[in-house]
């Protein structure tokens, strides 16, 4: 939504009779509310959906085109008061229901207090990211297929196809979906532009795409188009796809070196993603054990080696013919207590609790 | 109570003392004189003797943040400020002359320190001079044979950018202590 639009709808929902809304940050968000007109409606629905499971979406249209679950609202469009106000109980009835209504007090007469706790914002800005697949055994050789992703249906591996096109035609080229142009990239296959705003981008990222609707050819720039550098967003779009998956064919037990670091303060951070970089550019270890070790979710680590593999930031060593796997405490038994606490509290200092869930203004 | 130091250096106009005022919890003292050399060119005040500032942990301890002065005929006073530091923090001008020099010269300065601690490096003015790009500084890094260092891009008077990259620090010397 363009600013000016923003900006007139926030105008229109502070006039809600009887309700005190704001138009809030999506990971605070109690109702999302999703335009299901828009050209990509439909993604936006599902990735909200995969966002925010539990979350009502009062999904506006006038051509009916609503994508009914048990957490749709729907509003015919046009939008009235009356219908916005019915619309808007039925969502906080939703919100109720499902039990999202955290402990923050009294709300003063007039006014609903914000159900979403700020711990919990926290948590959801990371689930971004990582998503919430619980930690895989291994062993378990059908349970562990669900931690793999294939990048060529996603965004990821159309954007990084349109690269290649146009370094190997060195032209710019134009990644067209539905004949729509979503993404234009530069002749070196190094900057990008696009018309989209970075959450319908996120959106197309994270869901499959058919490949019938998608098409890559030679165009042209046009004058006043804003072009960028293409990393960050190879970056964005590999965690997008893979939230806390690998890709597929990547061994559980292979041993990952960090060639590079990754430019952490210009680029969207993944949980623990520094502590990761520090453990793979000192000590290689496999995608488990660097779970085991950090005792963080998997599903973290997953996220960081995606991205690092999509800007070819890593070294994948074959796993040795007798995998060992490492404790935390075989790989900590050296640390100094005095120096391991020492650490804590600094980055406690710098950080807080939360940490590893900004997202730095790229775009 | 225990006392630890944290050390910033790079050439003149980095942003050292920018960067320890971002984390200090106490005004920052700077020893700032005005420029009689070719540093005027730079600013026209810079750091003949040192930086200081500190974080309070919430322990009571103390993490002082030590600056190195700029000026190269400083150098005199560098292993002295190193002394039992935890690591080093290296802020590299892009927008100098060539910052791949002053990248090299810091690195064999500090090569002791470095050897027996820690080092990342943040690249500042980038805003001012995008050339050369920060891959320039792996490769320079790869050629020293120290292709492990984090580099990152950093405006030194952004908290969290000097944040993330004491953090790294921090990382590369023990990964698993700060959890």
């Amino acid at each position: 939504m363009e600013e000016i639009d923003v900006r007139r709808f926030e105008l229109f929902v502070r006039h809600v009779p009887g309700f005190a809304c704001h138009i809030v940050d999506e990971a605070e968000a109690e109702v999302a509310i999703i335009d299901v007109d828009h050209d990509l409606g439909a993604y936006m629905v599902q990735a909200h959906r995969m966002l925010f499971p539990g979350r009502p979406v009062m999904q506006l249209s006038s051509a009916g085109k609503f994508m009914r679950d048990k957490h749709a609202v729907c509003i015919e469009k046009p939008v009235t008061i009356e219908k916005f106000v019915s619309a808007l109980e039925q969502s906080l009835r939703e919100s109720d229901a499902a039990g999202r209504q955290a402990d923050v007090g009294e709300p003063a007469p007039g006014h609903r207090a914000t159900a979403i706790s700020q711990d919990s914002a926290e948590l959801r800005k990371a689930q971004f990211y990582v998503g919430s697949m619980p930690d895989l055994d291994p062993s378990d050789v059908a349970i562990r297929e669900r931690a793999y992703y294939q990048p060529g249906i996603y965004l990821q591996g159309m954007f990084e196809s349109a690269r290649r096109f146009a370094r190997a035609n060195e032209a710019m080229t134009v990644l067209v979906h539905r004949g729509a142009p979503i993404l234009k990239v530069g002749a070196d296959g190094r900057s990008y532009a696009s018309a989209l705003d970075s959450r319908s981008l996120r959106s197309l990222a994270m869901i499959p795409l058919a490949k019938d609707d998608v098409r890559i050819m030679a165009g042209s720039v046009v004058k006043g188009e804003a072009w960028r550098a293409a990393t960050p967003l190879v970056w964005d779009l590999a965690l997008w796809a893979a939230r806390g998956r690998i890709p597929g064919g990547t061994a559980l037990d292979a041993t990952i070196r960090l060639l590079r670091w990754p430019n952490l303060t210009r680029l969207a951070l993944p949980p623990d993603a520094v502590r990761i970089a520090g453990l793979w550019s000192c000590r290689p270890s496999s995608l488990i054990d660097t779970a085991n070790v950090l005792a963080i979710p998997q599903r973290n680590v997953f996220a960081f080696f995606s991205a690092c593999q999509a800007l070819g930031l890593l070294e994948c060593a074959a796993p040795s013919p007798k995998p060992q796997t490492r404790s935390r405490e075989s790989v900590t038994a050296d640390a100094e207590p005095q120096r391991r606490g020492l650490f804590k509290r600094i980055l406690g200092k710098l950080f807080g609790m939360a940490h590893g869930d900004a997202e730095p203004e790229h775009e | 109570m225990s006392q630890y130091k944290i050390i910033f250096t790079g050439p003149v106009g980095a942003g050292k003392t920018t960067a320890i005022a971002a984390l200090s919890d106490i005004d920052p003292v700077s020893t700032d004189a005005w420029a009689s050399d070719e540093t005027q060119v730079r600013k026209p005040k810079t750091t003949v003797a040192m930086d200081y500032g500190a974080m309070r942990l919430d322990d009571g301890s103390t993490v002082h943040l030590y600056g190195t002065p700029g000026q190269e005929r400083f150098d005199f006073m560098w292993d002295i400020l190193t002394e039992g530091g935890i690591g080093l923090v290296l802020l590299i001008d892009n927008a100098r002359p060539d910052p791949m020099r002053d990248l090299r010269f810091y690195m064999d300065a500090f090569k002791r320190f470095i050897g027996k601690t820690a080092v990342v490096v943040g690249v500042s003015r980038r805003d001012v001079k995008d050339d050369p790009p920060l891959e320039a500084y792996g490769d320079q890094l790869d050629q020293l044979q120290q292709s492990m260092v984090p580099v990152f891009e950093v405006d030194a008077r952004n908290k969290r950018d000097i944040s993330l990259l004491v953090e790294a620090l921090l990382s590369v010397i023990d990964p698993v202590a700060s959890v």
